[in-house]
């Protein structure tokens, strides 16, 4: 896990770097730490394979929030926690899609708390790639970019962000492939990916701009798997 | 074919779906498309209903005095079950409560063809089903009277129970069943006991339809006393739930004016010390000042005023207990909810974290957070909190256990249950030390559409 910890006042961030590194040993984990004293420094320098960004809200020059609307216009999707003097601050944080924040002083416990729950979202935006024999060749595909897979007779169509592909194979099999990836079945045919689905009306779930249909049995667990993946619980 | 024979089955039809009717009606929601499948459904089975004579005819032509009557029976209770399978069509209801209102329904229109279609027009008055349209006249009246009566009785009752009384599991439906077995077979042996077991109405014996009667009245005496046992039960969850509300928001208005009181009365010594005070005190005694009025600043505010009341006094609370709780709220998105529903789904998910975090000994994992934000279409309310020991969950919910009683699940059901009313749905859950609840609920996209252009014109 890749960390950034942003914030001028050195004492908040050799705290903060003591917070992980137990955090880090408590829970056997390897997270690399990266400290930036200068919110400019860090948004110039700025790489997409964060995973976590810790940020302080008052902050000379730059502000927090400031600063975590500039990051949102390069990476939209890394996760994000403030830290704070003032509650009335932080409240508004939704605006750049900040999950939690500290409040100064910060405790330990205070920091688990937020840092467990930044883990759970962190987890569940994992990815990995997967290489399907299209009737084009083989094509190299993240799962993050499967909007859902549609099953026709022996074969499966890949509806992506990028275009459709179609392979031969077998329902069963993808969905244990993908088991890890919030993707569930809404009927015998469809197996969608919960990160597209737009609108849950009756019996229909809009997933991207296609309207699939919710079995009735199937209804009550999709409900709980969708709500699941909106708090990042596993 | 005799008008007479199509006038009984059409009557029994009729009669039953009526009064099968009377209890749903006032019972279950009705579904969408309501009417049209009513109607279309009663003319079906009107259609199925007179046909029997064709076939009572077809199977009385083999002369088997037992298969006429194996084939009478089975027809009847066949009759039975579409009438049930057709509420189901059209209301929103469990299987376990067609069940339970077929049997109330069945019992009505029984006591009514007793008295009227056996002891009148079979027994006493043998002549009356030769005027048909007396008969039929008869039958109406007498019918609209007694189902009146029944309607008085029930109806108040079943509109209570909000739609429902029993859920689907394996227990409830054998039970169910089981009693409506019953029911139709001390019906049908009334009925045979009443014709001594002859095949016309020479002999009649009234203790048949005494017993018949007797028995339908004896369900519905049973049903009459379900319904005031589990409204009773409700009434009762309801008041208990209102006092230990009350007991719980008078323990805290007193904590907060107690607190008030008490950082207004340091206030008062602060600025009697501010007057004496020269020049290089000064500084040190404003602070102290305005370190008492701070108790507002914590108080967060948001957009939404319900949000703002629960907010307020929570807070307070929280702050005297030590228990930090960090916010993170988009207000704009919850006003499609009504106030009340705001109020008691917010108020309940804090109450429940404030709640568990208060016994946790460690007074630093005292710590919760508190996230309201939205999508193009859902909206999300999540709370994290420390507990201390394993949680048992249940269908998404923990289960109370002994130790902990505290009326954790009621609030967890009343928060589910709203979650459900607006479409939406509930789940907790514990990872390490902290329980997390999950609220999602999909927001509908005609506020979405007025929240837009709101936020246009701003």
């Amino acid at each position: 896990m890749k960390v950034a910890i942003v914030d001028d006042d050195i004492k908040i961030t050799k705290l903060l770097s003591e917070y992980v590194n137990k955090y880090e040993k408590l829970n056997n984990m390897i997270i690399k730490l990266s400290i930036f004293h200068n919110p400019n420094e860090f948004l110039s320098s700025y790489t997409k394979d964060y995973d976590l960004i810790i940020m302080d809200i008052e902050m000379p020059g730059l502000n927090g929030i400031e600063t975590a609307k500039e990051l949102r216009q390069i990476d939209a999707s890394v996760v994000l926690i403030f830290v704070t003097n003032m509650a009335q601050y932080a409240i508004q944080g939704y605006e750049v899609e900040a999950i939690d924040y500290v409040i100064k002083p910060i405790s330990y416990a205070d920091f688990t708390l937020k840092i467990q729950k930044a883990i759970r979202y962190i987890e569940r935006n994992h990815d990995k790639k997967i290489a399907i024999n299209s009737q084009d060749g083989v094509v190299n595909i993240k799962v993050s970019d499967i909007c859902y897979i549609e099953i026709v007779r022996h074969y499966l169509i890949y509806h992506t962000v990028f275009g459709e592909y179609t392979v031969r194979g077998v329902m069963k099999e993808t969905e244990k492939n993908l088991e890890n990836y919030h993707f569930i079945r809404t009927n015998h045919c469809y197996l969608v990916n919960l990160k597209y689905v737009s609108a849950i009306k009756g019996n229909m779930v809009k997933v991207g701009k296609d309207e699939l249909p919710i079995s009735r049995n199937k209804k009550k667990t999709f409900m709980v798997a969708f709500t699941r993946y909106m708090g990042g619980m596993n | 074919m005799e008008a007479l024979s199509v006038f009984e089955e059409l009557r029994f039809i009729i009669e039953l779906v009526v009064a099968e009717q009377l209890f749903v009606w006032a019972f279950a929601e009705r579904k969408r498309r309501f009417w049209p499948v009513f109607i279309s459904g009663l003319i079906g089975l009107i259609l199925i209903a007179i046909s029997y004579p064709y076939l009572q005819s077809y199977v009385s032509s083999y002369n088997d005095v037992m298969l006429t009557r194996v084939v009478s029976i089975s027809w009847y209770i066949f009759l039975v079950i579409l009438t049930l399978i057709h509420i189901k069509l059209h209301y929103v209801i469990s299987w376990s409560d067609v069940l339970f209102m077929g049997i109330a329904g069945y019992s009505v229109q029984h006591i009514e063809y007793v008295v009227v279609n056996e002891i009148i027009a079979l027994g006493l008055w043998q002549d009356l089903p030769n005027h048909l349209f007396l008969y039929i006249m008869i039958c109406i009246v007498t019918t609209a009277i007694w189902y009146y009566f029944i309607v008085k009785v029930f109806a108040s009752k079943l509109k209570a129970c909000n739609g429902q009384l029993y859920e689907d599991n394996i227990r409830n439906i054998l039970f169910f069943l089981m009693m409506l077995i019953v029911l139709l077979n001390t019906a049908f042996l009334g009925q045979y006991l009443f014709i001594n077991g002859l095949n016309n109405y020479d002999n009649i014996n009234y203790f048949g339809a005494t017993y018949d009667l007797f028995s339908s009245g004896l369900v519905l005496i049973v049903q009459y006393s379900i319904f005031r046992i589990s409204n009773l039960n409700r009434e009762k969850e309801i008041v208990k739930q209102l006092l230990y509300e009350r007991q719980k928001q008078y323990k805290l208005s007193k904590e907060n004016i107690d607190m008030i009181n008490h950082k207004c009365h340091d206030l008062k010594h602060q600025i009697q010390a501010l007057r004496k005070a020269n020049s290089e005190d000064l500084e040190e005694y404003i602070s102290d000042v305005e370190e008492s009025i701070m108790i507002y600043d914590n108080v967060l505010k948001t957009e939404n005023e319900v949000l703002n009341t629960i907010l307020s006094e929570k807070s307070l609370y929280c702050e005297k207990h030590h228990i930090k709780l960090s916010c993170i709220i988009d207000a704009n998105q919850l006003d499609f909810m009504g106030t009340q529903d705001i109020y008691v789904l917010l108020g309940n998910a804090l109450d429940n974290a404030i709640e568990s975090v208060i016994q946790n000994k460690d007074k630093d994992k005292r710590v919760i957070s508190f996230t309201i934000s939205a999508n193009e279409s859902f909206l999300s309310i999540q709370t994290n909190n420390f507990v201390e020991g394993n949680i048992k969950f249940e269908d998404g919910l923990p289960v109370t256990t002994k130790k902990n009683k505290a009326y954790h699940g009621y609030g967890m059901k009343s928060m589910k249950h709203l979650a459900e009313k607006y479409d939406g749905s509930m789940y907790t859950s514990q990872e390490n030390e902290i329980f997390m609840l999950q609220i999602m609920i999909p927001i509908p996209a005609e506020f979405k559409g007025i929240l837009n252009e709101s936020q246009l014109e701003n």
